[in-house]
């Protein structure tokens, strides 16, 4: 059976993988194949990663740990930046 | 620039050599280019249209140097069927995705030796472009072998894989066929590193092995019929009908009026 991947390009050298596009596959040697063709219209990639879309955790739409709600703007860098002006 | 298109008895062997070569790009871009739209998977669609962009950029790399200063689009639009020099196996019609991919696989395989035999000699402009086309082989052949090894995994695919070897092997017997003239010129001329016969059986071995290696039964007769004498040789300008018929429907979205000096239809 096939299933989704999730399609990541390194674009330069030492750069992070960006998400770019999502890949139907039956397996993840097949996604890359497909992956190195649908992503080479917008530049030449360094490096691809592709993984199963159904390993990858996700967290819920509002999930509410992931911003605190106590004033805690001190504990950001952008804090000590200001600080030292 | 002239509007006239190339014939065959302004170029020397080794033009008519690489008039094959490029022939067989056309014809192939063209054949791959079908699958716009139609293509069994979205991300399938774009890997086709890419090839057939790949097949249509070599052909104009092996034009450029054989066009006598003709306009381009016209040496690769405008030749009747008789005036080219491509493969039979290419202008087949494609009835299933399996048929394309086993084309991918027969085609690519014997054009990647034809061109390291041409890179590993020839280091002028012939040989600088089959290293560039080389390297786009690779994908090629990579996108044709994990295919084939998916498309046998099921009962359907190991039945239609096995029907397009069969119908599909005799017409490759014209892939190595090149004439007399055509066949030895470029190896004394030293574009091509190997003579064609051994390349034809290095092409041979691979075939024989990657459909070994694979779930089917394909019969000693289509793999024998590969390597005889070709009932059709499209290297000696004989062709199928469906050659015409592809040639007939480019030119049918009205190309003789974009390039009045044609005269394809005349």
């Amino acid at each position: 059976m096939t299933q989704p991947y999730e399609v990541f390009v390194q674009w330069k050298r030492g750069g992070a993988h960006e998400h770019a596009v999502t890949v139907t596959a039956s397996d993840r040697e097949m996604a890359l194949t497909l992956a190195k063709r649908n992503v080479d219209v917008r530049g030449a990639p360094v490096s691809i990663w592709v993984t199963p879309r159904s390993e990858i955790a996700q967290t819920s739409a509002d999930d509410p740990t992931l911003a605190p709600s106590i004033e805690r703007e001190y504990r950001n860098v952008s804090w000590y930046a200001r600080e030292r002006q | 620039m002239s509007a006239e298109s190339i014939t065959l008895e302004e170029l020397d062997a080794t033009e008519r050599f690489l008039l094959a070569i490029a022939d067989d790009e056309f014809v192939t871009g063209q054949r791959f280019a079908e699958w716009v739209t139609v293509g069994p998977t979205m991300e399938e669609d774009n890997v086709l249209s890419s090839l057939a962009q790949d097949e249509m950029g070599h052909a104009r790399l092996w034009y450029e140097l054989i066009d006598h200063g003709r306009d381009l689009d016209t040496v690769g639009y405008n030749r009747r069927p008789s005036e080219r020099r491509n493969s039979i196996l290419l202008e087949t019609e494609h009835t299933d995705f399996g048929d394309t991919i086993v084309i991918n696989f027969l085609y690519d395989t014997a054009e990647t030796l034809v061109l390291e035999a041409v890179a590993e000699t020839a280091d002028d402009a012939v040989g600088s472009r089959a290293t560039k086309v080389l390297e786009e082989e690779r994908y090629h052949l990579e996108h044709a072998t994990q295919w084939l090894e998916r498309l046998v995994s099921t009962d359907e695919g190991r039945r239609r894989v096995t029907a397009s070897f069969e119908r599909l092997l005799p017409r490759s017997a014209d892939l190595f066929a090149f004439d007399a003239a055509v066949g030895t010129a470029p190896s004394t001329a030293g574009i091509l590193s190997r003579p064609t016969d051994e390349l034809r059986a290095a092409w041979r071995e691979t075939v024989e092995e990657t459909i070994s290696s694979l779930p089917l039964e394909v019969s000693a007769d289509a793999l024998e019929a590969a390597v005889s004498e070709p009932v059709t040789n499209g290297r000696a300008g004989e062709h199928t009908d469906a050659l015409t018929a592809l040639l007939d429907s480019i030119h049918a979205e009205g190309l003789p009026a974009d390039h009045p000096a044609s005269g394809y239809h005349a």
